[in-house]
């Protein structure tokens, strides 16, 4: 029983080795899009799930690292692996501007500063024509070479995205299993007492910001190199609610949460495709149904299940 | 003063109107429950869209048509109490905020199916009639909506600070325990707020449908604006939420003809930020680092 | 006022706090003399907790300063005070209950780190034997305080007076000048609170400095060395336990209506 989490991960790490010679074209596609969506996803739970920073405007650093990639590509001919760090650099910068001065303010007040960043961002990105392509977007981002070999096509893409997941995976482990982590759960658990731990909560707010904008800015670098078409709409208000749910739905403190929450939200609108229309509608349904029945997530329900599991055995 | 920046500032007045009733909308519901109500702009599109067919269903008798959104939203209040916010009641406020988000896109989508996609123009109880004030030309819509707003503000603030029942809400607002022991029926209470909430936004919708057209979405930029506003006015503040909601209709309007209308939103969440920056608190609220 | 002896590990004078138009704490001097404890008393509202706050760094004062050790932490923000010492516990235990009971205290242990969030990420041997030692040193005080048993379950499970006496570990890791205990004794049974106060005592005969604030006089009354009695935001006494007990003022805003507690 100690050793079940491992055993499932090395299980669940086997099948996406092997899922891409098993799965439809289709779905090879949605796996991929989960799998460098997830990487945003751990971001938010950096800053969500263990700082306590209502943010609502993921999506607008995926997009700056998507725009900033697909930029420099298309205009200045670099290649990914030269734009995606600048990508990296490019969220994290503009997180930090912001940071400094909202990271003073509480709640509310910071998710709605976020949601009219996020908001601003999209208002720019469609009328800043010269630079963003405007409402068209920008097509036609290059491929991803990797020494000289061409990452072409799903399947390529499909192991890129899982290597960079897991790379971004182990980070976040560290990170809570470091005194980073303990900071940030502390600050979510109790900001006061946590300040006269000898937490320094502002600059441990800062840095949960700016990495959970850093690993959007990935993301979205990704993003722009999987699809080769980036517009606007791609990373407006609604997509940084997704990405809340994904993450409230797996389990808002777990970096597995996060991956398993983009998936399932990933496959969802496809599995309920006899929806329709509705399926929007089931949405929202479907967030206040998370939030009242199961508040911890998917991860947080398995672990009270395997608590009360315990507990039972030991007692009797 | 030139009948062109007249002409403007009555505009920016009756815009100024509509992000003013929304932003009452939300700080009401932020002051007796602590929860900012991120479904606002949808429940605004509501109001205009209930709007639309109760005016055609009774065949444009505008009074008994607008008794039915109200109704309507007052429905629609109690559901939100009672499926939302009475389930959550006992979690953080970040979860309930949440799950105003997931109402809004519930609603937002329901009106999708009944609807349909496409903008409609909506009619005005005043008809499309002007007056003429020298140089500048005044629709009657727009005077009507700054009349209806300055009397719901006089009946919010005979309601609120004036009434036994806007004692009974703060006193709720502070401490619903100690309320519910002083004999204050507090779910009574909880309800009556949020129909408030629902229908001041609802009416905000009528006010402003017939100004622009209506479909799904523009509400969500109403509520966005409101939200802007009260960050501007300050949270936690009546008069804040009023002169928030004024600015930004004045910025948005003039911001559109001076500097340029693709960026005129932009300019509203600068100004925003800009509040965030050196006056977090607004210019009158509460101080905005204090408070959790 | 004099200045006080040198060897005053603490120097609290004029502090004043305004909170709207009220004088919440007025011109207050305290001293702490390294090695002592000094109890701060007085009825409820009388400011100790906003005095708590003051030296702490979680609020502000309006005027006045703070000597730790000679230097001035006023404007320090709570993070900075207690890195500079001044380290304190919650009247109401504010443990994080999302984190086990070694966690909670590892996390006092953060003023004193060293390694980068490179170090962290990277697992490298700087980090990892600085965290080993951070453990070490928080396994021995789990030991110490007999909650070794629990270092890896939830808060939450905790019985109520563990919780308390974790909070005081969480307080020691830090390796504080002074560690300020608010009301530890509230809530404790009979027992738990004779367990506190050995366990206080054997604190102070190792050298640490300590600044209580408690209602249950008895408790006040055998481990302090000196007390200090604030009312209504003003200091009215300060002296040895046995001065206080017999000063005027004292009795009569504040014992005059315990005089049956405080005798017994």
């Amino acid at each position: 029983m100690r050793n079940l989490p491992i055993v499932l991960l090395v299980l669940v790490l086997a099948s996406a080795l092997v899922a891409p010679a098993v799965i439809s074209d289709f779905n090879l596609r949605l796996a991929t899009l989960a799998l460098h969506t997830s990487i945003a996803v751990i971001g938010l739970c950096i800053a969500f799930g263990w700082t306590g920073l209502l943010h609502l405007g993921q999506a607008a650093f995926v997009g700056i690292g998507a725009y900033a990639s697909a930029i420099l590509t298309t205009r200045a001919g670099l290649g990914f692996w030269t734009t995606m760090p600048i990508a990296l650099l490019a969220s994290g910068l503009v997180a930090l501007c912001i940071a400094v001065p909202m990271l003073r303010l509480r709640g509310h007040y910071l998710a709605l500063a976020v949601l009219g960043f996020n908001v601003t961002f999209e208002i720019v990105a469609r009328n800043w024509t010269k630079l963003t392509g405007g409402f068209d977007g920008i097509t036609d981002i290059p491929p991803v070479f990797f020494f000289g070999w061409l990452i072409e096509g799903d399947k390529g893409f499909y192991y890129l995205s899982l290597f960079f997941v897991v790379i971004v995976a182990l980070f976040g482990t560290a990170l809570r299993h470091s005194r980073y982590g303990r900071a940030m759960i502390a600050i979510r658990d109790d900001e006061l007492a946590a300040g006269t731990s000898s937490v320094d909560v502002t600059r441990i707010k800062v840095l949960a910001f700016v990495l959970a904008s850093v690993l959007a800015g990935l993301s979205g670098s990704l993003y722009a190199h999987h699809a080769t078409f980036i517009a606007p709409q791609d990373f407006e208000f609604g997509r940084s609610v997704t990405i809340l749910v994904m993450l409230i739905l797996g389990g808002e403190s777990s970096v597995a949460g996060a991956i398993i929450g983009s998936v399932i939200l990933t496959f969802l609108p496809e599995l309920l495709r006899f929806l329709g229309d509705y399926y929007q509608a089931v949405f929202g349904v479907l967030i206040l149904l998370i939030l009242i029945v199961m508040p911890n997530g998917l991860v947080g329900q398995v672990q009270s299940w395997r608590a009360r599991w315990a507990k039972g055995r030991s007692n009797g | 003063m030139s009948a062109q920046v007249l002409q403007l500032a009555i505009n920016a007045l009756a815009a100024g109107c509509i992000y003013a009733v929304v932003a009452l909308s939300v700080e009401i519901a932020y002051e007796s429950t602590g929860v900012v109500n991120f479904a606002a702009g949808q429940l605004v599109t509501a109001g205009a869209l209930i709007g639309l067919s109760a005016v055609a269903y009774t065949k444009f008798n505008f009074l008994p048509a607008y008794l039915l959104v109200i109704v309507g939203m007052s429905m629609i209040g109690i559901v939100f109490l009672i499926c939302v916010y009475l389930p959550l009641r006992r979690q953080s406020v970040l979860t309930i905020v949440i799950g105003t988000v997931g109402v809004g896109i519930f609603i937002q989508n329901v009106m999708l199916l009944t609807w349909g996609p496409l903008p409609k123009s909506v009619r005005s109880p005043m008809g499309s009639g002007a007056i003429k004030f020298g140089d500048v030309s005044v629709s009657l819509h727009v005077l009507y909506v700054i009349g209806v707003t300055a009397l719901l503000i006089i009946g919010m603030y005979l309601l609120l600070y004036r009434s036994s029942l806007g004692r009974q809400f703060r006193a709720t607002a502070q401490d619903p325990e100690a309320a519910t022991l002083m004999g204050i029926r507090v779910k009574q209470l909880y309800a009556l707020n949020w129909i408030l909430v629902c229908v001041l936004s609802g009416i905000a919708g009528l006010l402003f449908a017939p100004m622009w057209l209506v479909d799904v979405t523009s509400g969500d930029n109403i509520g966005l604006k409101a939200f802007a506003a009260i960050m501007i006015g300050g949270f936690g503040s009546v008069p804040g939420a009023i002169l928030g909601g004024i600015i930004v209709g004045a910025i948005e309007i003039f911001g559109a003809f001076y500097v340029s209308s693709a960026f005129k939103d932009a300019l509203v969440f600068a100004l925003m930020f800009l509040f965030l920056l050196v006056r977090p608190q607004g210019i009158f609220g509460e101080r905005a680092a204090d408070r959790a | 006022m004099a200045e006080s002896s040198p060897d005053a590990i603490l120097q609290v004078r004029g502090l004043t706090h305004r909170f709207g138009g009220l004088l919440a704490v007025s011109d207050v001097n305290l001293d702490i003399v390294r090695g002592t404890l000094l109890a701060l008393i007085g009825p409820n509202g009388a400011g100790k907790s906003t005095t708590v706050n003051l030296l702490t760094g979680v609020i502000t004062p309006t005027s006045g300063r703070i000597l730790l050790e000679g230097q001035d932490i006023v404007g320090c923000s709570s993070s900075a005070a207690a890195r500079a010492g001044m380290v304190r516990t919650f009247q109401n235990g504010r443990l994080f209950k999302r984190l086990t009971v070694l966690e909670n205290v590892l996390t006092g242990a953060d003023g004193r780190a060293k390694t980068s969030l490179f170090d962290a990420i990277t697992r490298n041997s700087r980090f990892r034997a600085e965290e080993d030692a951070f453990r070490h040193s928080a396994m021995e005080l789990l030991t110490e305080l007999k909650l070794d048993g629990d270092a890896d379950r939830q808060v939450g499970e905790l019985p109520y007076g563990k919780q308390r006496t974790l909070e005081i570990a969480r307080a020691l890791i830090l390796q504080p000048r002074v560690l300020l205990l608010d009301e530890p004794a509230a809530g404790l049974n009979s027992g738990e609170v004779e367990e506190l106060i050995s366990y206080v005592s054997l604190l102070r005969s190792r050298g640490l400095s300590i600044l209580l604030i408690e209602h249950n006089m008895g408790l006040v009354m055998r481990l302090a060395d000196r007390v200090a009695v604030l009312n209504f935001g003003e200091k009215i006494a300060d002296g040895t336990p046995a001065e206080v007990r017999s000063n005027e003022r004292v009795l009569e805003a504040y014992l005059g209506r315990k005089a049956s507690h405080a005798a017994g």
